[in-house]
């Protein structure tokens, strides 16, 4: 018998993994119906097509945080724009490639901020005179900056959820804490715009710490999806040499979101370990009723098959159905 | 030479896969560019056929996963593998690292002496990746 929801860590790992997973699928299944929607994020390439949401950033590789589990490198992936003027010419050739959208990101300050106030003009520019979605990552933000970017004509947001203390002090290295992060999160959830929170699990170094804090934060705003992020311990990076959440763990957490919030669809982020982590990580998602895969591995798409799901796929970010 | 920062080495020849092939007395080496590991990044896996497979030309030889590429190895010729590289299986850096030295992939017996007319020499690769570049 599994609660409606768990609360805690300790309760999630104490139930049989089989009977979670089940019991999540369900619960999936019955309100959201048995289909799997697929992603190809940024402009990545997955067997030959390539993604049409690319991802800029507004401080090409800069970011003073210098995250243990990025140390810029994420950002160097990313098609630079750092000054308005770019971005104009960056999404008008994006626009003209026939592109769907674009994913606005980039470093952040001290303080976790992304510097919008000098885009926000190119912003509205974009969105008046491009076909382009705009998603934002948007880092922490104040109630006004919020709204001023809902005026500007974005279309969704982006958020990382940190819920332990420690561990937006130690991995983000972000003086402002839960305080910063809830503040955020209230400054959009206000705003009225589809807003998209990524928890990454294993973000404590490989370890869960606050993911389920996290969810309970999130729970409490009217979200549009959730997506869940695995740590992948890049080369170069503190944690390069960190063992990631053990597939298990993913699956678990998405079985957890699954019960807390049976309506949000749930998609499993491009941000994950490779090779045989994700073969597991994604079977197993699809076991605890997973809605959206960014990147899936092929194993997971034959299972999906097997398990009579309707399968679509988007060349866009896990957060939006084109 | 050198288009830009794009190394393509004289001597060897290209499929528009990004797969180099570099024949000698009925074999062939085959890996990735340098232009296609510097495009998609950190490799985190890769996946090569067992010695004694049979690979037919632009078939599936293996896959191949960075964090913003997954894709299958596509061979510009068919042939047999005598030997797949087991050191990018463990450490698949090696193809970030040295795409035509410690990062080769496999090792194939050639079907013919011939090389595929598809396959580009080092001029015509530059070429092909100046437009891969516009695009």
């Amino acid at each position: 018998m599994l609660p409606d929801s768990l609360q805690s860590w300790d309760t999630v790992v104490a139930f049989d993994l089989g009977s979670l997973l089940d019991a999540a699928r369900e619960l999936s299944w019955a309100i959201h119906g048995r289909r799997l929607d697929c992603f190809i994020p940024g402009r990545m390439v997955y067997m030959g097509e390539r993604g049409e949401y690319p991802m800029v950033s507004l401080t090409a590789d800069a970011c003073a945080l210098n995250c243990d589990h990025c140390s810029r490198k994420i950002l160097k992936s990313m098609v630079p724009a750092p000054d308005p003027d770019a971005l104009k010419t960056v999404c008008r050739q994006l626009d003209a490639e026939g592109n769907a959208g674009v994913l606005l990101s980039g470093g952040a300050n001290g303080a976790g901020a992304l510097p919008w106030e000098p885009f926000l003009e190119t912003i509205r520019w974009v969105k008046e005179n491009t076909g382009l979605k705009i998603s934002i990552h948007s880092g922490i933000i104040d109630a006004e900056m919020a709204l001023q970017l809902r005026e500007a004509g974005i279309d969704q947001v982006l958020i990382d959820v940190v819920g332990s203390e420690e561990t937006i002090r130690r991995v983000y290295h972000l003086p402002g804490g839960l305080t910063a992060m809830k503040a955020s999160l209230n400054a959009w959830a206000a705003t009225k715009l589809p807003l998209i929170p990524h928890i990454a699990v294993g973000l404590h170094y490989g370890r869960i710490q606050g993911e389920m804090e996290a969810l309970e934060m999130v729970a409490q705003h009217a979200i549009a999806s959730l997506v869940v992020v695995v740590l992948n311990p890049l080369r170069e990076t503190p944690m390069a040499d960190r063992p990631p959440p053990a597939p298990e763990t993913v699956a678990r957490f998405i079985a957890a979101a699954r019960l807390r919030m049976p309506t949000v669809p749930i998609a499993l982020s491009c941000g994950r370990p490779s090779g045989l982590h994700r073969v597991e990580t994604d079977c197993l998602a699809l076991r605890a009723g997973v809605n959206r895969i960014a990147m899936p591995a092929q194993g997971a798409l034959e299972q999906a098959r097997e398990m009579g799901l309707a399968i679509a796929f988007h060349k866009t970010c896990c957060s939006r159905i084109s | 030479m050198e288009l830009e920062k794009t190394v393509i080495p004289e001597g060897l020849r290209y499929s528009r896969g990004h797969v180099w092939a570099a024949f000698e007395n009925g074999l062939c080496v085959l890996g990735w560019t340098d232009y296609i590991q510097q495009n998609a990044g950190d490799v985190n896996y890769v996946e090569l056929p067992e010695p004694g497979k049979r690979v037919e030309k632009d078939q599936e030889f293996g896959t191949i996963e960075t964090s913003k590429w997954v894709d299958r190895l596509y061979s510009p010729i068919a042939g047999e593998v005598v030997a797949s590289n087991r050191e990018v299986l463990q450490r698949p850096e090696l193809i970030n690292q040295a795409p035509f030295g410690e990062g080769w992939l496999v090792l194939l017996r050639v079907d013919t002496a011939v090389e595929s007319p598809t396959l580009l020499s080092p001029d015509e690769y530059a070429a092909y990746v100046q437009t891969c570049e516009e695009r």
